[in-house]
């Protein structure tokens, strides 16, 4: 038995017309033009199991080809922050928000992922080997 | 200037294999966790960008006002595509080198296997990979992620980006 994890990122750039009426509506960006997407299979073999929580000290998540790491709180100020490889704190999760990606600088590298917060969120995640 | 926002997701789908008697093999979703995984939400964004290049879809310089260099010579993308042989920032402006990042998109345009593409958020460490033809939705923390700390660069072969860094 093999695995693989299949992931992809979606985004959506809108820009808001007003209306002289008021009813503001939201369209897809004029700069951009178009909704933007990627579709890729990650470089790790395994998916490791979905690991889930409320935060309550820093998570350590070494030797990661992949992170998928979500906060689950549904509302309020509490995010996480990601760390991947030792290039800062630099990536927050708000409620509901995740981050996935393959992680390293080439296919076989691995980096360490650290994962702190603000608040106690819940989470979940999982980490690809 | 409009206000602006980016809806940005995602969708993870574990899966394993299962080899068939006579060595046909299926995939489906991982045992162990069981489901796909994901997110959905929305970035609010300055409605007035940093300039043109805050996406490669539009040049940095397209307008005559922020011309400095001939049209021709610039380096940078002005139709959505970024080709990447090198170490490149993503922010093309130096007045906005210290912004905060608010939302970033990268997607490597590459379908080969060596078109590997990588992402520096501290201007010298690469540790995020985007394979061929995959992309990554980051929203900054708000202050220490910075303009000039995005960088994109090549694995082995050239390959190409397209891209949002917003404020």
């Amino acid at each position: 038995m093999a695995e693989k994890i299949i992931y992809k990122n979606h985004c959506t750039p809108q820009e808001q017309a007003d209306f002289t009426t008021g009813n503001d509506r939201y369209y897809l960006d004029s700069d951009v033009g178009r909704k933007l997407t990627g579709t890729c299979e990650s470089k790790a073999s395994t998916t490791g199991s979905l690991v889930t929580g409320t935060f309550s000290g820093t998570i350590t998540l070494s030797s990661a080809h992949f992170v998928y790491i979500k906060n689950t709180d549904t509302s309020g100020s509490d995010y996480l922050l990601v760390n991947v490889g030792s290039m800062g704190a630099v990536i927050k999760l708000g409620p509901e928000e995740s981050f996935a990606s393959d992680v390293g600088d080439a296919l076989d590298d691995t980096v360490t992922v650290v994962i702190t917060a603000s608040g106690t969120p819940d989470y979940e995640y999982i980490h690809g080997t | 200037m409009p206000s602006r926002r980016a809806i940005f997701s995602s969708y993870i789908i574990p899966r394993e294999s299962i080899d068939l008697e006579e060595g046909v093999t299926k995939w489906t979703i991982d045992g162990a966790i069981n489901k796909t995984l994901g997110s959905k939400s929305t970035a609010t964004l300055t409605g007035s960008q940093w300039g043109e290049g805050w996406s490669s879809f539009q040049h940095p310089e397209q307008y005559w006002e922020d011309c400095g260099n001939t049209w021709e010579d610039m380096g940078e993308a002005y139709n959505g595509v970024l080709t990447v042989s090198a170490a490149t920032s993503l922010n093309v402006d130096s007045a906005s080198a210290s912004t905060a990042v608010i939302f970033l998109y990268v997607k490597n345009l590459g379908t080969a296997s060596t078109e590997g593409l990588i992402l520096s958020l501290d201007g010298s460490n690469y540790k995020i990979y985007i394979p061929p033809q995959g992309s990554v939705n980051i929203r900054g923390d708000g202050s220490t992620l910075q303009m000039q700390y995005v960088k994109v660069d090549k694995v082995t072969d050239n390959t190409s980006v397209e891209f949002i860094i917003a404020k």
